[in-house]
């Protein structure tokens, strides 16, 4: 019987200590849950966000963000931009080291600069620096760019992270993507690939000197599992939990819950091509049947909040007011009228059913796109829910088959990247297929005036022209980025949803 | 005597749900759901006043040697008599859903979306659009039903009639027919019914069909079975010699002996297609929002599975009761109907 007892003790025990995972205790460890795979850490090949957040620990650009989204000084400490706007030169800071040891030089700059602008290459990063004409080495520590034309968001490409020329040319044009070595902050000690990624302190960083010594990343899809993983000490810190979760998290005094606004837009777009979408009045009525700005807060909850601009809250020019005031507004009956009126002159097809395309992998919007469903049924319209997989969803946009989509775009902090490849007739994601002259214009003349108030007016123009006129996007809520952390990790704010702010210019993120 | 009181009883609450629908609120035809439940509650009333007033309704039924037979082992059996009742139930629910749902199940009240735990007024409690959820489970009867049985109908008539063909004619058709299907049931029954709504693009009619061909070789073998068995007696022997023609055979002869069988099988797999449009809805490849059905209400509900358990207890319950009751009937019938006992 003794025995026997005993033997159900010991099996309980190690039955107990298998289940239990890494706890994150230690002071200097901190381990944060991020939703995706990171598949790939070559800084010149990341356009997804999750390679490119842990990417960012890991490599240092001549410049960087700092408070505000403005950029600051960072391996390169100074810059000088010539009158005409066609040439950025950089002086680079003298002893910068990459973590195997070798120093940061002009030519590294220009290695990685030229191995993006490569064609061959196919880099997702080449549109924000396909303005460049050509690239000089002056000296060991400076260098100057030349662009064909002035490019006034040019600057925002030089965040890139610097790759060590000799390493890659020693191991191979892939070897960043597995074993990146950069002049960051924090160095790859161990990926197991499907696991963990364990990062350590870069001791001699140019900047300053983690206080964090070790970083632990891992994926954790469901927000539900890193929500009881936050809980039980597995992980100390979450991006991107769901409305459901974060409320309790708000209430435990042993988390903290920080937004900051500037995640990106979540808007609804129309098809110029595909009738009645084309039509501005039935455009109208569509936003008039639903009462988004009542929707949005209960549905987005602490993850968003009304939009009435494409433009994040944090990011110039601000028009918020006259957009407000001339945006299209609930009005079920005139709406009503309006569908009435648009099915007799047929312009709505009988049996026409308006179908909302949004992807199932964004939790608030699919609910959007439900709650508008109801009220488009209600003033008369028949309407459906398409929930599809993002990546077909975007095939399917390229094609121009969707109507009416939802969709969610973040960015740089610059409004050309944000609006241009929108609104532009050729853009790259004019997925409305708008076509105007008048955008086409200002969008163009805004990338060539270095002035930016000028710029300012240009972006004024154009947005007031595509959402209260046209109507081309009805944008309706602001993302939030939401940090939820426990309440011993300091010094970690959001702010650029493109990074984790781990050790920036303001701050160095360390566990009280 | 006992049963004319307790069909009164019945009477009067049918017909006090009627007034309450038809005069109050005028609710009558206007919708195609509406007709239907009107032409429903006709056909209880209607049944209901035949029971109270004409008793020897049934009598010629009940002197049917066969139905004693079958009545008295089923009457054995308290779990199908359980879940024959509960069936009763879930199907006046589906039908009188517009009658009987306190509220409507797609309505948001949108000054106030946010989930109410169960109260007097909201009985299964409400969910993160402000949505009565027992209204929402009652519509999602209707679905969770309608789609079984469709199903199930059109996997029947394929299986039936593959399973007809194979043991007929034997030979190389009875090699090909159960060899195809067989290939066809190895693909796995999930995937293959993801890959024809991938394919076939969502939709009550594309669900259907996909839940509809899955599965084929259930049918198709136990028919194929008893044809075997049965093609030959000796009155298939008398009918081929008369000149009857297969096809004749086949419907008049073979198929009426074999339906026992079938229905039991049947019932077993109406409860397996609800679970699966259940789990394809859960999915996200299922019933679309903002239709209630239970799959659906699931994956809504299991994001506030800690703050608000009530959003995915209630259509988790009704799919296990469901289910539950068809197996319970389906096991009960197949000791009832079994021809072994017959014979």
């Amino acid at each position: 019987m003794k025995r026997t007892l005993f033997i159900l003790i010991l099996t309980s025990i190690l039955t107990i200590s298998l289940l239990g995972s890494v706890q994150a205790q230690d002071k200097e460890t901190f381990v944060m849950g991020i939703e995706d795979e990171v598949s790939n850490l070559d800084p010149g090949f990341t356009t997804i966000s999750v390679n490119e957040r842990v990417a960012s620990l890991i490599f240092d650009g001549l410049v960087e963000y700092g408070e505000k989204n403005k950029i600051v000084p960072g391996i390169a400490k100074e810059w000088t931009i010539s009158e005409d706007g066609t040439e950025y030169t950089f002086t680079i800071s003298k002893g910068v080291k990459f973590h195997d040891g070798s120093e940061l030089t002009a030519d590294d700059v220009k290695f990685t600069y030229e191995r993006i602008l490569d064609p061959e290459a196919g880099s997702g990063l080449r549109a924000k620096i396909e303005s460049i004409e050509s690239i000089e080495v002056l000296n060991d520590y400076k260098i100057k760019f030349k662009l064909k034309k002035p490019y006034s968001p040019f600057i925002l490409a030089m965040t890139f992270g610097i790759v060590p020329e000799d390493y890659v040319k020693e191991n191979g044009e892939d070897v960043l993507s597995r074993n990146p070595i950069g002049a960051g902050p924090f160095k790859l000690e161990n990926w197991e690939v499907g696991n963990e990624i364990e990062l350590s302190a870069f001791e001699d960083h140019w900047n300053k000197v983690p206080k964090l010594k070790t970083v632990i990343i891992r994926p954790i899809a469901e927000s539900s599992t890193q929500a009881m993983e936050l809980r039980s000490g597995g992980i100390d810190f979450a991006v991107n939990l769901d409305v459901g979760q974060l409320q309790s998290f708000a209430d435990n005094e042993n988390f903290k819950v920080k937004s900051a606004p500037g995640a990106g837009i979540n808007f609804m777009g129309f098809n110029f091509d595909i009738a009645p979408y084309n039509n501005l009045e039935f455009r109208k009525a569509v936003i008039q049947a639903v009462p988004f700005k009542e929707m949005v807060p209960q549905i987005f909850g602490m993850l968003g909040q009304n939009a009435y601009s494409m433009l994040p809250p944090t990011l110039w020019p601000d028009d918020r007011e006259y957009l407000k005031e001339n945006t299209v507004k609930f009005n079920p009956a005139a709406a009503r009228k309006k569908f009435a009126e648009l099915k007799e002159n047929g312009v709505i097809p009988k049996d026409f059913t308006a179908e909302i395309y949004v992807s199932n992998s964004r939790p608030s919007q699919v609910k959007t796109a439900e709650a508008m469903v109801t009220a488009l049924n209600q003033a008369g319209l028949t309407a459906e829910v398409n929930a599809m997989e993002f990546g077909t969803m975007w095939d399917m946009l390229g094609r121009g088959e969707i109507g009416m989509f939802f969709l969610r775009f973040v960015s740089d902090p610059d409004p050309d990247y944000w609006l241009y490849r929108f609104f532009k007739s050729d853009g790259s994601l004019n997925r409305a297929f708008y076509e105007d002259e008048e955008v086409d214009q200002w969008l163009e003349e805004a990338r060539v005036v270095s002035d930016q108030e000028k710029r300012a007016e240009l972006y004024v123009n154009v947005l007031r022209k595509v959402l209260t006129k046209d109507i081309v996007f009805y944008p309706f809520a602001h993302s939030n980025q939401i940090y939820v952390m426990k309440d011993n990790v300091m010094e970690l704010e959001p702010g650029n949803s493109l990074l984790i702010p781990l050790v920036t210019p303001t701050a160095n993120v360390y566990k009280k | 005597m006992k049963k004319k009181v307790i069909s009164s009883i019945f009477l009067i609450i049918q017909l006090y749900i009627n007034y309450q629908n038809w005069i109050v609120k005028n609710k009558i035809w206007n919708s195609l759901e509406l007709k239907a439940a009107t032409l429903f509650s006709v056909f209880v009333i209607l049944l209901l006043m035949l029971i109270i007033f004409k008793s020897d309704l049934f009598s010629s039924v009940k002197e049917n040697d066969l139905f004693q037979k079958t009545w008295k082992e089923f009457n054995k059996n308290l779990g199908g008599k359980i879940a024959a009742v509960m069936l009763l139930c879930i199907f006046y629910a589906a039908f009188m859903a517009p009658f009987i749902a306190p509220y409507s199940p797609l309505e948001i009240d949108y000054s106030n979306m946010n989930y109410s735990p169960p109260s007097a007024a909201h009985w299964f409690g409400t969910d993160d659009f402000g949505r009565d959820i027992f209204s929402r489970v009652l519509y999602g009867t209707r679905i969770a039903l309608g789609i079984g049985f469709s199903a199930v109908f059109l996997n029947a008539l394929l299986g039936i009639t593959l399973g007809l063909l194979a043991g007929y004619y034997g030979g190389k058709t009875d090699m090909i027919i159960m060899r195809l299907v067989e290939i066809w049931n190895s693909i796995p029954f999930i995937l293959l019914a993801l890959a024809i709504i991938a394919a076939l693009g969502k939709g009550m009619l594309n669900l259907i069909i996909a839940v509809g061909v899955t599965g084929l070789i259930n049918f198709s073998r136990l028919t194929r079975s008893i044809v075997l068995q049965i093609k030959e007696k000796e009155y298939i022997a008398a009918a081929k010699a008369l000149g009857s023609s297969d096809i004749r055979i086949l419907y008049k002869h073979i198929l009426p002996n074999s339906i026992s069988s079938l229905i039991v099988l049947g019932t077993l797999r109406i409860g397996i297609s609800i679970l699966v449009v259940a789990g394809l809805s859960f999915l996200g490849l299922g019933i679309q929002p903002p239709t209630p059905s239970w799959g659906t209400m699931l994956n809504r509900g299991q994001e506030f599975l800690t703050s608000a358990p009530w959003m995915s207890i209630f259509p988790g319950l009704a799919i296990i009761i469901t289910v539950l009751s068809f197996n319970l009937l389906g096991d009960a019938l197949r000791d009832a109907l079994d021809p072994r006992q017959l014979d």
